[in-house]
């Protein structure tokens, strides 16, 4: 027995009363801990969505430049060694960063020129799985091509139209017969001007086999920064200049983040209240509890002891709350996921971390919302409140 | 031992002071009954005695040394040390057993009560009669065996001098006889006892009486 035994007993005596208070503390970090998983796995299923609006990481590899002028005379930059990207390096490498997780989509390209009909146009090398990842907003004429082996083009479509391209024609390319597969709806980028063809037929007609002119990436940055993955990949690629897309970043973290912060305020909201009340609930109790204050103060329970019997007693609520509201939270997360459908898989996610932070800090602000109640308990005078009763 | 000397206590908002200019000397092994009617402020000087409240004038001399003006860490020292009150409605905690509400004054640290204060505390239930009720709820005992159990936490912590106001006013005669008896017989054992009554038959019991009138010694 010591001080605790007597929250421990008044808990137990009004259990009723406590189990209220805990139920609506219960309740608020029940709200803040389903938001935050709602939150959370829409952000994720959000930001997986986003991606096939593009990436938002550029590989390109390093251009060795010479500046040259003469006798006054400003010659430029002159390319003396152009790299490429050695592909299933490339791969390798970035399989081996720490934040290989983070990376969703790695999409190859080869640029390449040939002529058609006696006319030039550019050919850029796709890795047609991987492209499609990236480009949700693709709508075509025919269909994607099914493969990358099966040699089938897609053509933008201000390619095909100037060069008269019909779904179904078979085009003669280098001297390679292609099927076009598919025309793409104006995009109004640069995608309508080429036509995509698999990544080896542009390696080979580049002279480059295996090799990637550049390569773009998705990234999910809901986690990290995408500095961080940015910083990795550059260690992992050092012939390589790694670049982030900031704009396409920081649109695309935007829309993550603003789900994320709604979900912070509704719950920030929702704590406060559950804090209001128990506050409002200790102050009521200190009034009601005014004899019993003044029996510990006639018997020599100092003001700190005091403070301390009704500070436990919002501990020990808090904590219980916590690990309630966890539970509950976590059901009540999945149970809103499964019925709205707002992600492809709901899961049960049990962060023993997580849970012990949540006790603590439950706690803890129990014990703050109680902080003033239980200094108006200290403030009774036990004279005064023994001889009112 | 206590040496109060025109101590004078108001009450906001009231008229007159509850005690005024009041001199007393309460001595080591007194039974000190302190009498008057409803209102004549014998509870008020009692409080003031047990340093519950402070005095607004005088002085309050405990073995010379002068506790009017403590500090409220010094007269809970004192509380909890050498003083112990006793009131007219036992003011037990209802959701401790009696053994706890014995205990009471040691249930202020987060030191675990040890076994010298339990055995005590036993010590005291037994000395009062109440040996085999330990875990009885206040709710579960009669007003006497609750007044007892008061009595008993007030004497558990060790304390010199037991202040009791209307110890007797809520019980029925039998019971409250029963009362005084037992404060006789620690008084007997060496117990300073204050003892505020409106019984003149009870305030006969000790050996020394005084009767307060309009807040003055009459």
């Amino acid at each position: 027995m010591n001080i605790f035994t007597i929250p421990a007993r008044h808990i137990r005596r009004k259990w009723l009363r406590s189990l209220m208070l805990a139920a609506v503390f219960t309740l608020g970090l029940a709200s803040m801990v389903g938001l935050y998983q709602v939150s959370t796995q829409v952000a994720d299923n959000l930001e997986r969505k986003l991606i096939s609006y593009g990436a938002n990481i550029l590989v390109t590899p390093k251009r060795e430049t010479l500046k040259i002028s003469y006798g006054g005379y400003d010659l430029g930059d002159v390319a003396i060694e152009e790299h490429v990207i050695d592909l299933a390096a490339a791969r390798r490498a970035i399989d081996g960063i720490a934040l290989r997780g983070n990376v969703a989509v790695i999409a190859p390209r080869m640029l390449a020129t040939a002529r058609v009909d006696g006319k030039s146009i550019a050919l850029v090398g796709v890795d047609f799985t991987s492209e499609l990842e990236l480009k949700g907003y693709w709508n075509v004429d025919g269909a994607f091509p099914a493969s990358n082996e099966r040699g089938d083009i897609l053509a933008g479509g201000v390619a095909a139209e100037k060069l008269r391209l019909r779904v179904g024609q078979i085009l003669s390319v280098n001297g390679q017969d292609l099927r076009i597969s598919g025309v793409l709806n104006l995009t109004g980028n640069d995608d309508d001007t080429v036509l995509f063809v698999p990544i080896q037929v542009a390696q080979t007609l580049a002279g480059k086999p295996g090799q990637a002119a550049f390569l773009e990436v998705a990234a999910l940055c809901s986690g990290c920064p995408i500095e961080d993955i940015v910083n990795q990949l550059q260690a992992a690629l050092p012939d390589a200049d790694v670049r982030a897309l900031a704009q396409v970043a920081e649109t695309r973290m935007y829309a993550v983040h603003f789900v994320q912060r709604l979900a912070f305020s509704v719950s920030l909201v929702i704590l406060v209240t559950a804090c209001a009340m128990l506050v409002m609930s200790m102050l009521s109790a200190v009034a009601e509890r005014r004899k019993e204050i003044g029996i510990m103060r006639a018997v020599g329970f100092s003001r700190k002891s005091v403070f301390m019997v009704f500070v436990a007693e919002a501990l020990s609520l808090g904590a219980l709350s916590g690990a309630a509201g966890y539970a509950l939270g976590q059901c009540l997360a999945v149970y809103v996921l499964d019925q709205l459908h707002l992600v492809e898989e709901t899961r049960f996610v049990f962060d023993p971390a997580a849970l012990g932070g949540l006790v603590a800090v439950a706690a803890l602000m129990a014990g703050l919302a109680a902080a003033f109640p239980a200094w108006r308990a200290t403030m009774v005078e036990p004279a005064e409140a023994l001889v009112a009763l | 031992m206590l040496y109060a000397k025109n101590i004078s206590k108001f009450y906001q908002g009231a008229e007159n002071p509850a005690v005024r200019d009041v001199t007393l000397t309460v001595r080591q092994g007194d039974f000190l009954s302190i009498t008057g009617r409803s209102g004549s402020g014998k509870s008020t000087l009692l409080h003031v005695l047990s340093s519950l409240i402070r005095p607004d004038s005088g002085s309050l001399l405990l073995e010379g040394k002068d506790i009017a003006c403590a500090t409220d860490r010094e007269r809970t020292r004192l509380r909890k040390e050498k003083f112990a009150v006793v009131f007219q409605q036992h003011h037990l905690l209802p959701y401790l057993s009696a053994l706890e509400n014995v205990l009471l004054p040691f249930l202020d640290t987060v030191k675990p009560v040890g076994e010298r204060e339990l055995a005590s505390a036993r010590r005291m239930l037994e000395q009062v009669r109440l040996a085999g009720r330990e875990g009885s709820r206040p709710g579960q005992l009669s007003g006497g065996e609750q007044q007892r159990v008061a009595i008993a936490r007030a004497l558990a912590g060790g304390a010199r001098v037991l202040f009791a106001d209307e110890p007797t006013g809520n019980l029925d005669s039998a019971t409250g006889e029963a009362i005084i008896a037992l404060l006789q017989k620690l008084n007997h054992e060496g117990l300073t006892v204050v003892m505020v009554t409106h019984n003149p038959e009870f305030a006969r019991c000790g050996n020394r009486a005084v009767t307060m009138a309009d807040g003055r010694l009459a």
